[in-house]
């Protein structure tokens, strides 16, 4: 019988958590520190002026619903300090509609949607203005194919209002409301097409070279009895975190189509980020996918250099592709040295976030939840937990697409994976979410595109409203 | 992190007697025969597990082992014996193929709890214990279990294969909230049948179809003379189900309530035990991942687990990942 030694000798990194810029370039680690203390990174152009408030006729309902327009106006004790219009420098009202509580059905969401859009529209087309829905709807399950949430977002969505479903459960509580107000606020300012922060650090390209991560999700989505399609999206970030767009394609349900569904999006985002955003042409594009569920099979590989080799012909730039795969784990780690004390005090030996370890060539753990510094209110550092229990690490692995000559250091695509975790929209003391923004809205995009996929069989580039194609509407 | 540091990790060594095991194997390089050939291997009982590309000096094919070789010639298959080191990577896989092997056993045996539908997939297999933690009250329409999450992984360091069972607890909560449970709870409590259709039809339910489960919503009820059924809308159309392949989503607040206030389920003291045994930090979880797989696997007899001629025993110290780094990134 052969005998442990009771340890694994492996590489390991240990990544900065990447600080954010704000107004004036300013960089601050907390997105509630900079946002109080310096403002916005950029204002939006075109904003809508109203935000309506709408919800049910029932009583508790209606005390949220006022509840949450005076902390939106007011701001809400330290957790939202100042207000919206303050923070955000956005010259913003605020309106509250009910609808009829007998009309409030959440099993039948689609005439409970319609009401919300008629008492919205009602309402908006008084003002002069563009308005932005606030819906004050109970909570669904995620997975129904058919539920209020995905009714309310598709309905407006369609028609090119940026929305923001909240929900009864989370505003009524006290304690998750107090800690609900600013991200709400994030979110709305977001989806006005703000640009709250963007990374202050960013990834090591050699000058004349230029990056792009590319979040790609596919879906296979039933449509009706019979239909099954996959629909796929990309979504395109620069390296500080700037999104410039969404994509998305859809191909009957067929293995077949899947390689050349991600050659499309892989051109058509690549191509449209060059031809609309490049102010220089750089001689070299890293175009680095990020890419969460199945693996990327040989044939779709070979799509992937096809596209880039379409690019560099049509183009004249060089394209080369990283494929950086991101999956949950299951693992535990326990840092002894490292207390990282809790509020209560009590020791959790978390592991630092942004420790990454090489287990082997071309795979890495990646701590995204564990130990992490945080700024308070006043600007000092301090570190806490910023997960709950015993979080486990992602799964990153880098797939080398063959004959292709790599630049990139497997380490800085790593790295690409936590800076596109800062890129959190809907928390404003948490520094860094579990998932980078680039994977994270996968599911909740498949639902909404759902929709859009039955009722609208056609192009979803097309329906979605130029009104709202330029800003985040999705998050 | 500089120099060296140590962080211990849920991992457990798994050791052979042997520094070789003697496999059955078929050489393919063609993913789709490869993957053919391994189900069929596995319908007829046998441990089989693909490689599709040469990895670490094994080239691709299939490999496998069966305790009844008549099994092969029935099958009518060619293979030849091969001797491979017995922590190499395809072992992971058999490794992981004979332990749920066993973990059917037991359950077969009522040792050992499957989650339904959930018990093996994605190179993972979930066992729970079948004690039960804590019963929801009255009625016991909630329990909570114990469950181990088990991978077995590979690692090549310094030259040296190794094995290693990954393992993770989480205290599941199981409910017995049929439609056919639902009904017989609220026709003791004195509620007649219309009020009983009308106050189950408000609530989002998840069906089994063809052995699959998907979210549905209860259109109606109709009680015939010996059983219970519902009309239900899927995402593939209106069906007709059995009461007991339909169950009630218990997430929504509205349903919650429906459970505390009108079955009568006291709800909070399940969650908050689920939510105490969720809380433990890394320290005290390894130790408590380590405690149940003496219970689950060691005291069942999972482990020691013998594959053709190896026996493979488990090393329970949770194991150090020794890091080597001096660049601060």
């Amino acid at each position: 019988m052969r005998q442990g030694t009771g340890h694994i000798l492996l590489k390991a990194y240990r990544m900065s958590i990447p600080m954010l810029v704000f107004r004036g370039e300013q960089p601050a680690l907390s997105i509630y520190y900079g946002l109080v203390r310096f403002g916005p990174y950029e204002l939006p152009v075109n904003y809508p002026k109203t935000v309506v408030i709408v919800y049910p006729n029932r009583s508790g309902f209606r005390e949220v619903a006022k509840k949450v327009k005076e902390a939106l106006e007011n701001g809400y004790k330290g957790y939202f300090p100042k207000g919206f219009t303050t923070i955000f420098d956005l010259d913003v009202e605020f309106d509250l509609v009910d609808i009829d509580s007998d009309k409030y059905v959440l099993l039948d969401p689609r005439n409970t949607a319609l009401e919300y859009y008629k008492k919205f529209f009602d309402l908006c087309e008084s003002k002069d203005e563009d308005c932005f829905l606030v819906a004050l709807i109970n909570r669904v399950p995620r997975g129904l194919h058919e539920s209020l949430y995905t009714e309310i977002k598709f309905l407006f969505t369609a028609e090119g209002v940026p929305s923001q479903v909240i929900t009864y459960e989370t505003f009524s509580d006290e304690n998750s409301f107090k800690w609900s107000v600013f991200p709400l606020a994030l979110q709305l300012f977001v989806k006005m097409g703000g640009m709250p922060f963007l990374l202050y650090n960013r990834l090591n390209i050699p000058e004349g070279e230029a990056a792009l991560i590319v979040g790609i999700g596919l879906s296979r989505i039933s449509l009706g009895l019979w239909e099954v399609k996959y629909v796929g999206f990309a979504l395109v970030f620069e390296p500080n975190g700037r999104w410039r767009l969404i994509k998305w394609s859809q191909q009957p349900y067929d293995r077949e189509n899947l390689p050349h569904m991600i050659k499309r999006l892989i051109m058509d985002v690549v191509d449209e980020v060059l031809s609309k955003y490049a102010v220089e042409k750089p001689r070299k594009i890293h175009v680095i996918i990020h890419y969460s569920g199945k693996n990327i099979s040989v044939s779709e590989e070979v799509y992937i250099r096809a596209a880039c080799e379409q690019i560099r012909e049509a183009r004249g730039i060089e394209v080369i592709p990283y494929v950086v795969k991101i999956n949950d784990s299951i693992y535990k780690l326990c840092d002894e040295d490292n207390p990282c004390p809790d509020s209560s005090g009590l020791n959790t030996f978390l592991p630092w976030v942004g420790t990454s370890i090489e287990l082997k060539d071309g795979l890495y753990m990646l701590q995204t939840t564990g130990c992490v510094e945080v700024q308070a209110g006043h600007g000092g550092i301090r570190s806490r937990p910023n997960a709950f229990g015993s979080p486990s690490p992602l799964l990153i692995s880098i797939k080398k697409l063959k004959g292709l000559r790599y630049e990139l250091e497997d380490i800085e695509l790593v790295k690409s994976v936590l800076y596109m975790c800062r890129m959190n929209y809907v928390s404003v003391n948490n520094p860094i979410s579990r998932l980078p923004i680039t994977v994270k809205y996968s599911r909740r995009l498949a639902y909404i595109t759902s929709k859009f996929a039955i009722s609208k069989n056609i192009n979803i580039n097309a329906v979605i409203p130029q009104k709202i194609a330029q800003t985040l509407w999705f998050v | 992190m500089s120099g060296t540091s140590s962080l211990i990790v849920n991992l457990f060594r798994i050791l052979p007697s042997e520094d070789t095991v003697r496999v059955y194997y078929i050489e393919s390089s063609d993913m789709e025969s490869i993957n053919l050939c391994v189900h069929t291997l596995r319908d007829a009982g046998c441990i089989a597990a693909p490689q599709y590309s040469e990895y670490l000096g094994l080239p691709p094919g299939i490999y496998f082992v069966c305790e009844n070789p008549k099994v092969l010639k029935e099958l009518n298959i060619e293979y030849t014996d091969k001797r491979i080191e017995s922590c190499s990577y395809i072992m992971k896989y058999l490794v992981l193929n004979a332990i749920v092997k066993k973990v059917n056993e037991l359950e077969a045996r009522r040792l050992l709890y499957l989650p339904e539908g959930r018990g093996f997939a994605f190179s993972q297999v979930i066992c729970c214990d079948r004690g039960v933690i804590m019963y929801s009250r009255p009625h016991g329409l909630f329990v909570l279990r114990p469950c181990l999450i088990l991978r077995v992984e590979h690692y090549y360091v310094e030259g040296e294969n190794m094995l290693f069972l990954l393992a993770d607890l989480r205290f599941k909560r199981f409910n017995l909230l049929t439609l056919s449970k639902l009904i017989e709870v609220l026709e003791k409590k004195g509620f007649e049948w219309t009020e009983i259709r009308n106050m189950l039809c408000g609530h989002y339910y998840t069906c089994r179809i063809e052995g699959r489960r998907q979210a549905c919503m209860l259109k109606d009820i109709i009680k015939e003379q010996s059983h219970i059924e519902a009309i239900v809308m899927t995402r593939s159309g209106q069906k007709r189900l059995l009461a007991d392949s339909i169950w009630l989503n218990p997430h929504p607040k509205h349903t919650r309530d429906f459970i505390r206030d009108v079955l009568g389920e006291n709800l909070d003291e399940v969650w908050m035990q689920q939510r105490k045994y969720g809380s433990v930090r890394p320290k005290v979880k390894i130790e408590m991942v380590r405690e149940y797989i003496k219970k689950l696997l060691i005291e069942n007899g999972v482990f020691p687990l013998r594959i053709s001629n190896v026996e493979y025993s488990l090393d329970m110290r949770p194991q150090k990942l020794l890091l080597v780094s001096s660049d601060e990134l």
